[in-house]
C-alpha cells in the first residue's frame, strides 16, 4: 500500500517534470535564440559551417548600437508603454463595472447589449481599420498617438468586461450581501469587497489588455506616419527590414528588450494571485 | 537613419499630445513659431534598401528644396507592407500626405488621384521622353489619365555564381533559360547548389515568374487589355519552370520570402537568382569573397525573346485631396529632371525613367567604386531597353494588380513545379481566377 | 475620486434598477460611439462595390459572395481557416489547461519556470513570428542544424518547415499556439485560483480523486471564464492573419491561406475591397452564433 503511493507519487513528479519541461522549452527556446542571435555578428549569423549555438567569432554590440542610435527605439518603448498604460486605465475604467453589471445587475437586455459589443471582435482589424481611419481624421487625430488610445479600448473593452464578468461570477453573492447588510450601497459593496478580491481577474486584464496594445499592427501603421510616433510593433520591422534585407541581430534584440521586463512584471502578477491559492485543486 | 524625420512638427505633436487631452494635440499653437504661413509638403516614401538615399533625400534634397521654395518639407517613411493600407487609409479619411510614393503601379486608387499629365509634359520639355516602362506603369488608356508619375525603376538582373557556371563552360554566365536549366542541372549535380528563383507568395516570385513567362511569347494580357492567359506559350512556360525545379532547385523555394533568395545567394548555396542589386551591395559591405563570385546578367533569352522586368516601380500619385498638390507637382519635377543625384544616392538602385537625366549613367555604372570589378554594373547599359512592366505588353491596370496581389500566377507556377497539379490544370485554374478579375475590373470600368 | 463619485451618483446607485444601466453603459457608449460606425460601414462593405480607391458605396447585394465563393482560392482558404482555427484552439486549451495544473503546484525554480513560459506572450506578434521566421529559415533553421547534428537527418533532407503544405500549417499552427498558450495559462490560473477553498475541502472529504476533482469540481467552476477566453481565442485565429503574413503569405501555394490573409491580398493589395470585405465577413454569420452561444452559456451558467 505505501509502496503503492510512492511509486504513484513518484509517477505523478515525474509526469510534473516532464510537462513542465516540455512547456517551458517551447515557451522560451525562441528567445533564447533571440539572445544569441543578438550578440552575433553579421557573419557569424550567415555561417552555415559552425555551431549556431556558440559564438564562432566574438560577440559584438553592434546590433544593439543599431536598434539604440541608428533607429528610434527607446523613443517607441516610451510610446507604446504610454499608450498601453493609459489604455489599461481606460478599460479597467469601463470594464470592471460592466462586467459586474453583467455579471449581477441586468437583465435580457443588458445581456444584449453585452453580447452587441463583443461583436466588434467579429471584424477584422485588417479591414476595420479603413472606416476608422475615416472616424480618427474627423477627430483629428491622424498621426498622433492618442488616436491609438482612442482605438484600443475599443477591442479591449469587450472582451475584458466579459471576462471580469466570469470572475465576479465566481465570488459568493453572500459576501455583498453582508456588506449591504452593514449599511454599504450596492455600489459600496462593489468598490469595497467585489474589486479587492477579484485581484486575480484585475491583474489578468491588465496583462491581457496591456499585451494587446503593443502586439496590435494594423492601426498604428495606418494612423501613424511620423517616425517619432511610432510604436515597437511597428517602429522596429520598418526600419529593421530594409527593402528585401533583414537586420537579424536588432530584430532579435527589440524583440527580447520589449519583452522580458513586462514579462518579469507580469509574473509578479500571477505570483500575486496563485499566492491565495493553495494547491488544494489539484493535490 | 530614423532621426532626420523628427521634424519640428513632432516636437510640436509631441508637447501638445502631453499638455492637452485628446483631440486637441493636433492643433496647439506654439507661440513664436516662425513662418507660420509658410506652406508644407508632406511625403510619404518607403524605407529605401539604402540607408543613404533616405539620408540624402530627407536630410539635403528636402531641406534644400524647402528652403528655395518656402516650404516646410516632411518625409514620413515606411516599410514596404505598410503602403497599400496606408495608402487606403488616408483615402478613407480624405487626409494624408501630399505625395505618396508606391513602389509599384497602383492603378487601383485612379480615382483618388490628380492626372499627372502636365507634370509628365512639363518634365518632357525639360529633359526629353520618358521609356515606355514609365508610361506603361502609370497611365490608364482606357480613361486616358496619368494616374500616377513615374521618375525612376529598379531593374531585376540575374544574379549568377560565375565561379560555378565557369566550371560547366560558362564563364560568361547563362544568356538563356535553356542554359540555366542545363547549366544548373549541372552545377547543382557536381556542387550541390541548386538554382534559387522562388515559388512562393511573395514579389521576387511574381517577377521572375512572368520574366520567363514574357520571355516565352506568354503574357496575362494583350496590349489591349485583353486576357490572353490561356495560350500554348503559358502552358510551355509552366512546363518549363516545372521542368527547372525538378531538375536544378529544392523544395525550399516554396518557403522563401522577399529576402530569402538574397541570403541564400550570400550563403554560396545557390547558383542563379533573380533580384534588385540587393545582393550584390549587401555582398560588397559584408562579404567581398562572394561579392567577387556574384556577377550579373541581362535579360535571359527564352524561345520568343529576352525580357527583364522592373523589380520596384516608384510611382508617386498626388491625391486629389492632398493640400499642397501644386507644391508635389513641383517637387516631383524638379527631383525627376536632377534624378542624376538620387542615381548615386541610391547607389544606381533605381534608375531614370527619363533617360537624358542622367547623361553619364554608362559611365557611372562602369566605375563603381565598391563594386568587384568596378564595371559590374555594366550590364545595365541598355536596361533601359529590356526593362517591362507588369502586364507586358498592355498597360499595368487595375486586374494585372489584382492578379499579382493575390499571388495567381505564383500559386499557378508552384503547383505545377511540385506535382500538386498538373501543368494543365494549374493553368486553367488561374485562367478562371484571371477571368472573375478582369471581368470585375472591367464592369468597374477601369480596365 | 472614487468616493466622491459614489456620494454624487448616490441617489442613483442605491436603486438597483438605476445602477445596472449606469454601470454598462459607459463601455456600451465608448464601443458604439467610436466603432459602432466604422463596424456597421465594414460590414456594408461586403455588400457593396466599394474598391481602395473609391469612395462610393453601391448596393450590390450578395454578389460579391456569390462572385468569389466558387473559386478554388476562396475555397481551400475557408477549408484551411478551420484547420488552422480549430486544431490550434484545441491545442491551446488542452495545453492551456495541463500547464495551468501543473504551474500551480509549488516546486522549485516554479518563479523562473513561470517567467519562461509567459514570455510568448508579452513579444510584440510581429517580432516574435520574424523570430520563428528565423529558426524556420530553410538555410540558417537551428531546428534543422540540431537534427542533423544529432544524426536524424542529412544535409540533403532537412525539412522545408515553410516549404511543404503540412510542415506548413503545422509551423503556422504552431506558432500561433506559442502565442496564445500563455494568456490562456494566466486566465486559468487566475480562474483557479478564484475557486474558494471551501470548495476543494469539501471535494476531499468526499473522498474525491484527482480526475474526478479535477472534472466534476474545478473545472466547472471555472467555466464562465474559459467560454469567454475560448470564444476570445476562437475569433481570434478565424480573424487574425499575421503569424501567417509573416511566415507564409498563404504559400506554399495558397496551402496555408486563410479567410483573413486572403481578405487582405484581394481587398487591400488587390484593391477590390468590396471583395476582401466579403471573404473576411464570410464566416460573420457562423461567429456570430458561437458568440452569442458562448456568452449566453457563460452568463448564465451559475457557478455558486
Amino acid at each position: 500500500m505505501a509502496l503503492g503511493a510512492g511509486l504513484k507519487r513518484w509517477a505523478f513528479g515525474g509526469a510534473h517534470v516532464g510537462i513542465v519541461a516540455v512547456f517551458t522549452i517551447f515557451s522560451a527556446f525562441p528567445f533564447y535564440w533571440m539572445l544569441i542571435t543578438t550578440f552575433k555578428q553579421t557573419s557569424d549569423l550567415m555561417n552555415r559551417s559552425g555551431n549556431p549555438f556558440i559564438y564562432n567569432k566574438p560577440p559584438t554590440l553592434e546590433h544593439l548600437r543599431v536598434l539604440f542610435f541608428d533607429t528610434m527605439y527607446g523613443r517607441w518603448l516610451w510610446n507604446t508603454a504610454f499608450v498601453g498604460l493609459i489604455v489599461v486605465a481606460i478599460t479597467l475604467l469601463l470594464a470592471l463595472p460592466a462586467g459586474y453589471a453583467l455579471a449581477r445587475l441586468t437583465g435580457r437586455w443588458g445581456e444584449h447589449l453585452g453580447i452587441a459589443i463583443f461583436l466588434t471582435y467579429l471584424v477584422p482589424p485588417t479591414l476595420l481599420f479603413i472606416p476608422m481611419s475615416r472616424v480618427i481624421s474627423d477627430l483629428g487625430l491622424q498621426d498622433s498617438l492618442w488616436s491609438l488610445v482612442v482605438v484600443y479600448p475599443s477591442f479591449t473593452v469587450p472582451f475584458c468586461t466579459w471576462l471580469l464578468m466570469g470572475f465576479f461570477k465566481a465570488i459568493p453573492r453572500d459576501l455583498e450581501e453582508a456588506a449591504m447588510i452593514d449599511g454599504c450601497s450596492r455600489f459600496g459593496a462593489f468598490l469595497k469587497v467585489v474589486i479587492p478580491i477579484s485581484v486575480a481577474g484585475i491583474l489578468t486584464v491588465i496583462i491581457f489588455t496591456f499585451t494587446l496594445v503593443t502586439q496590435e499592427f494594423v492601426y498604428a501603421l495606418t494612423f501613424i506616419s511620423s517616425v517619432s510616433q511610432y510604436t515597437v510593433s511597428v517602429g522596429v520591422p520598418t526600419f529593421l527590414v530594409r527593402g528585401d534585407v533583414y537586420f537579424w541581430g536588432s530584430l532579435m534584440a527589440a524583440c527580447f528588450i520589449a519583452s522580458v521586463p513586462v514579462a518579469i512584471v507580469y509574473n509578479f502578477f500571477v505570483d500575486r494571485f496563485i499566492a491565495g491559492f493553495t494547491a488544494g485543486a489539484i493535490k | 537613419m530614423a532621426h532626420e524625420t523628427v521634424s519640428r512638427r513632432d516636437f510640436i505633436r509631441k508637447t501638445g499630445a502631453g499638455a492637452v487631452v485628446a483631440g486637441l494635440g493636433a492643433n496647439i499653437i506654439i507661440p513664436g513659431r516662425a513662418g507660420a504661413a509658410k506652406k508644407t509638403l508632406k511625403i510619404l516614401q518607403w524605407v529605401h534598401f539604402v540607408p543613404a538615399y533616405d539620408e540624402w533625400f530627407n536630410k539635403k534634397l528636402a531641406k534644400e528644396w524647402g528652403e528655395k521654395n518656402d516650404t516646410e518639407v516632411i518625409v514620413d517613411n515606411i516599410g514596404i507592407a505598410g503602403i497599400n493600407p496606408r495608402a487606403a487609409a488616408e483615402v478613407s479619411a480624405q487626409k494624408g500626405h501630399d505625395l505618396f510614393l508606391f513602389n509599384w503601379p497602383p492603378p487601383t486608387f485612379e480615382e483618388q488621384t490628380v492626372d499627372m499629365k502636365d507634370v509628365y509634359q512639363e518634365v518632357e520639355r525639360k529633359v526629353g521622353k520618358p521609356i515606355d516602362l514609365g508610361i506603361k506603369s502609370t497611365y490608364n488608356p482606357k480613361t486616358k489619365k496619368y494616374y500616377a508619375f513615374s521618375p525612376s525603376f529598379t531593374p531585376d538582373p540575374v544574379n549568377y555564381r560565375q565561379d560555378l557556371f565557369a566550371q560547366v563552360g560558362l564563364p560568361n554566365g547563362p544568356k538563356s533559360w535553356d542554359e540555366v536549366r542545363s547549366a544548373g542541372a549541372k552545377i547543382k549535380k557536381q556542387f550541390g547548389n541548386p538554382v534559387g528563383i522562388g515559388l512562393a507568395n511573395e514579389i521576387d516570385t511574381a517577377m521572375a515568374m512572368r520574366t520567363i513567362m514574357y520571355a516565352f511569347g506568354a503574357h496575362e494580357q494583350d496590349a489591349n487589355s485583353n486576357l490572353m492567359l490561356n495560350s500554348k506559350e503559358t502552358l510551355e512556360a509552366i512546363k518549363f519552370v516545372k521542368a527547372l525545379f525538378e531538375e536544378t532547385m529544392t523544395a525550399e523555394v516554396f518557403t522563401w520570402d522577399a529576402s530569402s533568395n538574397n541570403r541564400a545567394m550570400l550563403a554560396g548555396k545557390i547558383s542563379v537568382a533573380l533580384n534588385a542589386i540587393s545582393i550584390t551591395r549587401v555582398a560588397e559591405k559584408e562579404n567581398p569573397d562572394i561579392s567577387r563570385k556574384i556577377q550579373l546578367t541581362k535579360a535571359l533569352h527564352g524561345p520568343v525573346r529576352a525580357i527583364g522586368l522592373e523589380h520596384v516601380m516608384q510611382c508617386y500619385v498626388v491625391w486629389k485631396f492632398a493640400e499642397n498638390i501644386e507644391g508635389a507637382k513641383k517637387f516631383l519635377i524638379d527631383y525627376t529632371t536632377n534624378f542624376r543625384q538620387a542615381f548615386v544616392a541610391g547607389e544606381s538602385y533605381d534608375f531614370p525613367c527619363f533617360p537624358r537625366t542622367v547623361p553619364d549613367l554608362k559611365k557611372l555604372i562602369t566605375n563603381d567604386p565598391k563594386a568587384h570589378p568596378a564595371d559590374k554594373y555594366k550590364v545595365f547599359e541598355d536596361v533601359l531597353e529590356w526593362a517591362t512592366n507588369v502586364g507586358y505588353p498592355g498597360y499595368a491596370n487595375a486586374a494585372i494588380d489584382e492578379i499579382y496581389g493575390t499571388w495567381v500566377l505564383n500559386v499557378m507556377f508552384a503547383k505545377a513545379a511540385s506535382g500538386s497539379a498538373t501543368p494543365e490544370e494549374a493553368l486553367k485554374e488561374a485562367d478562371a481566377a484571371c477571368k472573375r478579375i478582369f471581368a470585375k475590373w472591367k464592369e468597374k470600368g477601369l480596365v | 475620486m472614487v468616493e466622491r463619485r459614489a456620494s454624487r451618483f448616490g441617489f442613483l446607485v442605491d436603486r438597483p434598477e438605476w445602477l445596472g444601466p449606469l454601470m454598462l453603459l459607459p463601455a456600451v457608449l465608448y464601443i458604439v460611439l467610436i466603432v459602432g460606425i466604422p463596424f456597421l460601414l465594414a460590414l456594408y462593405y461586403s455588400v457593396s462595390d466599394i474598391t481602395v480607391g473609391s469612395r462610393t458605396l453601391g448596393f450590390v447585394g450578395l454578389k460579391n459572395f456569390a462572385s468569389v465563393v466558387g473559386t478554388t482560392k476562396f475555397q481551400t482558404s475557408l477549408k484551411n481557416t478551420f484547420v488552422f482555427a480549430v486544431v490550434s484552439q484545441v491545442l491551446v486549451m488542452v495545453g492551456a489547461t495541463v500547464l495551468a495544473l501543473a504551474l500551480m503546484k509549488n516546486f522549485k525554480g516554479k518563479w523562473l519556470i513561470r517567467l519562461l513560459v509567459l514570455l510568448p506572450w508579452v513579444a510584440p506578434m510581429s517580432l516574435g513570428s520574424i523570430g520563428w521566421l528565423w529558426i524556420l529559415d530553410s538555410i540558417y533553421s537551428v531546428i534543422n542544424w540540431t537534427l542533423q547534428a544529432a544524426g536524424l537527418i542529412t544535409a540533403d533532407t532537412w525539412p522545408m518547415w515553410l516549404g511543404v503544405p503540412r510542415l506548413a500549417m503545422a509551423s503556422v499552427i504552431t506558432v500561433h499556439v506559442w502565442r496564445l498558450l500563455p494568456l490562456a495559462t494566466v486566465i486559468l490560473m487566475a480562474g483557479l485560483s478564484s475557486i474558494p477553498q471551501e470548495i476543494h475541502d469539501a471535494a476531499a472529504v468526499d473522498g474525491a480523486g484527482f480526475w474526478r476533482h479535477l472534472f466534476q469540481i474545478t473545472l466547472p467552476l471555472v467555466r464562465p471564464i474559459m467560454l469567454v477566453a475560448s470564444l476570445f481565442g476562437f475569433v481570434f485565429a478565424f480573424t487574425d492573419m499575421i503569424v501567417i503574413f509573416v511566415l507564409t503569405r498563404g504559400g506554399p501555394y495558397d496551402t496555408t491561406q486563410v479567410l483573413a490573409s486572403l481578405a487582405f491580398f484581394t481587398g487591400i493589395q488587390g484593391g477590390d475591397l468590396a471583395e476582401g470585405a466579403a471573404v473576411a465577413l464570410f464566416l460573420f454569420p457562423l461567429l456570430l452564433i458561437a458568440a452569442i452561444v458562448f456568452l449566453r452559456v457563460a452568463r448564465r451558467t451559475e457557478v455558486i
